[in-house]
């Protein structure tokens, strides 16, 4: 795996100085943005991916002055996402094509679906994100996140885990039982719509969703064990973390914005306090909160530093994600 | 599930519900009027333009146009002798000698009577038998639906319209078609060719557009020099005495029964409820030389049974997400477009939604016996139609269609692609119905087999625990034997009366 040094704040923006001090005002650039900035979703319209799109858009509609432009937002589904990600990176490199996926940049590459990962984008910065869990259904004899891993740990390869593979769902329960020394059985079962009712009706064990789908779901026998957050959900707050069971696992699903390579330093700067902005607006804060999105901005380079992290625990895990192939 | 439904009905009656069941009617019923245009069609082109609507209202639109189209294909059956669809075929049969005999007026309101009757008995099937189906297919495991989809599987083939080895053929072509792509179940790539636009196969939606709309624009083009001519429609009321509905009572209720049944049947179309109810008819009728020269039950058996199986086919279609027709087949993709997930839960995150889709079935069926009663001579005038005006406009529409579904021109080429290969697979009597079902089963049928082989400790004798699964696995069976079993029997009989003679 080649590593790619990451340019540093201070460095962009020295960079950034750099090119205004050697070219004053030589390109359009210094006029950015003057037409309509797209932003490609790679998933349809309708799901919780392009809602966050949405609200932005019109919060940049109506906001006129922070981005000075309005978004167009383009869906580009198909493929786990590698649809979208591709066009974004090989769009032209101007600022005016920008747009944003999750960690499933990451385990693409790592499934060998695409040949990049975020090391091929400009990283601007992540609008928000959501939490994942483990849940059961209320009838499940697994009622604790301990209570799981003992049983996993006493019968290896039984414990049937409902996944989407390929993607972070898949790699998620892979990282936890790499921590916590466990095996469990991989069942390709697909999105949280079509895990809910393998893992309620209990031909699956358990599986990983969102915060947003616990809240949801509770009334329907879905039950939440464990949150990989960094501390207990406000919304969630009797369901333990990972961490303080023992089990080191963070793991969220950034909104992380992307533009191709290349595109000039002063424009991702300006589409990223754009974002800053947004973020910090409180109707656009409630609106993601209803998403079940913690509508923090996460910086570029706090953001690549999660990524690259992301990387390194998913690419030894490969191997076994692979094997997922009766 | 009264409440429920009542609920569900004062939804459509609201303005904005009410207007889209009453244009979807009204469009469908005058597609289906006109010779080349099929319900299918009409329903693929439309469906991109609801991205933006409400869901529920969506799917209530798509499905009075499925019911109008279905309806009104009976009026070129017996005007001009050419079925609107190809669901009205067996009613050419009655329904012409009829019209020609000076009384288009008595055809006419027996097809339209009859699709109404039809329609609602089948509505009741679908009130009734979804929701203890829905809950009865919440059990199922992985395995269920993996034999299911492969008894839909040996259905095709053994029911397909015509020649039996066709159908296969447009089954298993359909089905190779699925293949591309991003396969769900090992997250990797297959047979994308190193072409990076194909890591996402073939839509479901350009593939439709192409099949069912495309093909057919470049066969009507072909053919644009033959123009029908149509028969009066005659000047008397389209309305049929109601004691003549009771003396047909007993096989229009019988029709009904056989279109839902067939309705259910997981990849059987409408054509083939009206074959079976026409064929049944003619066994219990106390005249059957009188079939096919004009007589009332062929037409009330034809009709009834056609509209029946949309009701019927609807059924698998939002309890287990198993398209029970070709066009369920297009509504199950418009339901995943609308980002809602097919399958017995539907019933318990979208209940709202399921009830409305059913009170739209019946009030469709209702506003289309009325369209169809008031306003016969004026659709009589419009199937007509130059075509040469209309086809550069469905083109432009099926172009906009393919494109919206994700901005790329990929999926206008594959529209396209579909549109040429649907065109020559006509041309050499292939059915295209069993094309499109192979191609939405493929992806259900390899996703629920490999879950339930990564679910199984045992491998395939993991299905040895589920006695449903066994049972489909059983009829499947038994229904691909079946056929064989019957040749050798009719050949020993043969042999025996031979010995005797």
């Amino acid at each position: 795996m080649k590593s790619m040094a990451r340019p540093t704040r201070r460095g962009l923006i020295a960079a950034a100085i750099g090119i205004f001090a050697a070219f004053p005002m030589a390109s359009a650039q210094a006029d950015f943005p003057d037409k309509p900035v797209k932003v490609i979703v790679p998933t349809q319209a309708g799901g919780g991916m392009d809602s966050v799109a949405r609200i932005l858009q019109r919060y940049f509609e109506a906001n006129e002055a922070v981005l000075g432009q309005r978004i167009v937002v383009v869906n580009m589904p198909g493929a786990g996402g590698t649809i979208g990600t591709r066009a974004i990176k090989d769009a032209d490199p101007d600022g005016y094509t920008v747009g944003f996926w999750h960690e499933g940049l990451i385990t693409s590459r790592a499934m060998d679906v695409v040949d990049y990962d975020h090391g091929e984008f400009e990283v601007l910065g992540a609008t928000g994100y959501g939490d994942l869990g483990f849940g059961v259904g209320t009838s499940s004899p697994y009622q604790t996140f301990e209570g799981l891993l003992d049983s996993a740990r006493a019968n290896p390869d039984a414990i049937k885990v409902a996944t989407n593979v390929g993607l972070p769902v898949h790699f998620v329960p892979l990282m936890v039982q790499d921590k916590a020394d466990v095996e469990f059985r991989y069942v390709q079962v697909g999105g949280g719509a079509k895990r809910f009712p393998s893992v309620v009706a209990g031909h699956t064990d358990f599986a990983i969703f969102g915060a947003l789908e616990f809240i949801k779901w509770a009334d329907a026998d879905l039950k939440p064990i464990v949150m990989f957050s960094e501390e207990r959900l406000p919304t969630l707050p009797d369901v333990p973390t990972a961490r303080e069971m023992g089990v080191d696992v963070v793991a969220k699903a950034n909104r992380v914005w992307l533009a191709p390579k290349g595109t000039p330093e002063d424009v991702s700067n300006h589409i990223v306090g754009a974002l800053r902005t947004a973020m910090a607006d409180p109707e656009v804060q409630s609106q993601m909160k209803e998403l079940g999105i913690t509508p923090d901005y996460v910086e570029p380079n706090e953001l690549s530093v999660q990524l690259d992290e992301w990387r390194e625990r998913a690419l030894p895990l490969v191997e076994k994600a692979r094997q997922l192939q009766q | 599930m009264l409440g429920e439904l009542s609920q569900a009905f004062a939804f459509i009656f609201q303005p904005w519900p009410f207007f889209w069941v009453l244009l979807g009617t009204a469009l469908g019923v005058f597609v289906g009027a006109v010779p080349g245009l099929t319900g299918g069609m009409l329903i693929t082109l439309v469906m991109p333009l609801t991205f933006f609507m409400d869901s529920t209202q969506a799917l209530v639109l798509l499905v009075a146009m499925y019911v109008g189209s279905v309806s009104g294909g009976l009026i070129s059956a017996t005007l001009l002798r050419m079925p609107g669809t190809p669901s009205s075929i067996m009613t050419t049969f009655d329904g012409y000698p009829m019209a020609q005999r000076g009384k288009p007026e008595r055809a006419l309101a027996l097809g339209i009577g009859a699709s109404l009757i039809g329609g609602l008995i089948a509505g009741v099937f679908l009130v009734l038998l979804s929701p203890p189906l829905s809950r009865w297919a919440m059990t199922f495991s992985p395995w269920e639906f993996f034999t299911m989809v492969l008894m839909a599987i040996v259905l095709i083939a053994s029911i397909s319209q015509g020649s039996m080895v066709k159908g296969l053929i447009a089954g298993f072509l359909g089905m190779a078609f699925a293949m591309p792509g991003l396969n769900e179940s090992d997250g990797q790539l297959r047979l994308t060719m190193g072409i990076q636009d194909l890591s996402a196969g073939f839509n479901l939606l350009p593939v439709l557009l192409g099949v069912f709309v495309m093909s057919q624009i470049i066969k009507e083009a072909y053919e644009l020099h033959k123009t029908p001519t149509a028969l009066d429609p005659g000047r008397g009321r389209v309305l049929v005495k109601l004691a003549e509905w009771r003396r047909h009572s007993v096989n229009i209720v019988r029709s009904g029964v056989i279109g839902t049944w067939i309705g259910i049947l997981p990849g059987v179309g409408a054509s083939i409820s009206s074959m079976v109810a026409y064929a049944t008819a003619k066994n219990f009728s106390k005249t059957p030389e009188k079939f096919g020269s004009g007589h009332d039950e062929g037409i009330v058996a034809s009709e009834a049974a056609n509209n029946a199986n949309v009701g019927g086919a609807l059924i698998p279609m939002i309890t287990m997400g198993i398209p029970g027709s070709p066009i369920d087949a297009i509504l199950l993709s418009a339901l995943i477009l609308h980002n809602l997930q097919p399958g017995p839960l539907l019933f318990i995150t979208n209940g709202d939604f399921v009830w409305a889709l059913m009170a739209a079935y019946f009030v469709a069926n209702i506003l289309m016996f009325i369209i169809m009663t008031l306003s016969v001579r004026t659709i009589a005038r419009v199937v007509v139609i130059n075509k040469a005006y209309l086809l550069p406009v469905i083109f432009v529409f099926c172009v906009v269609g393919a494109f919206a579904l994700s901005n790329r021109m990929y999926d206008v080429w594959v529209m396209i692609g579909f549109g040429v290969l649907g065109f020559f697979l006509d041309r050499v009597k292939v059915p295209l119905g069993p094309f499109v079902i192979g191609f939405v089963l493929a992806e259900i049928f390899e996703v629920e087999l490999r879950s339930s082989l990564q679910m199984s400790d045992n491998g395939f004798w993991g299905i040895l625990d589920r006695p449903i699964a066994m049972s489909f696995l059983a009829v499947s069976l038994a229904m691909l034997v079946w056929p064989f079993v019957q040749q050798r029997r009719l050949k020993r009989q043969r042999q025996l009366q031979e010995a005797k003679g």
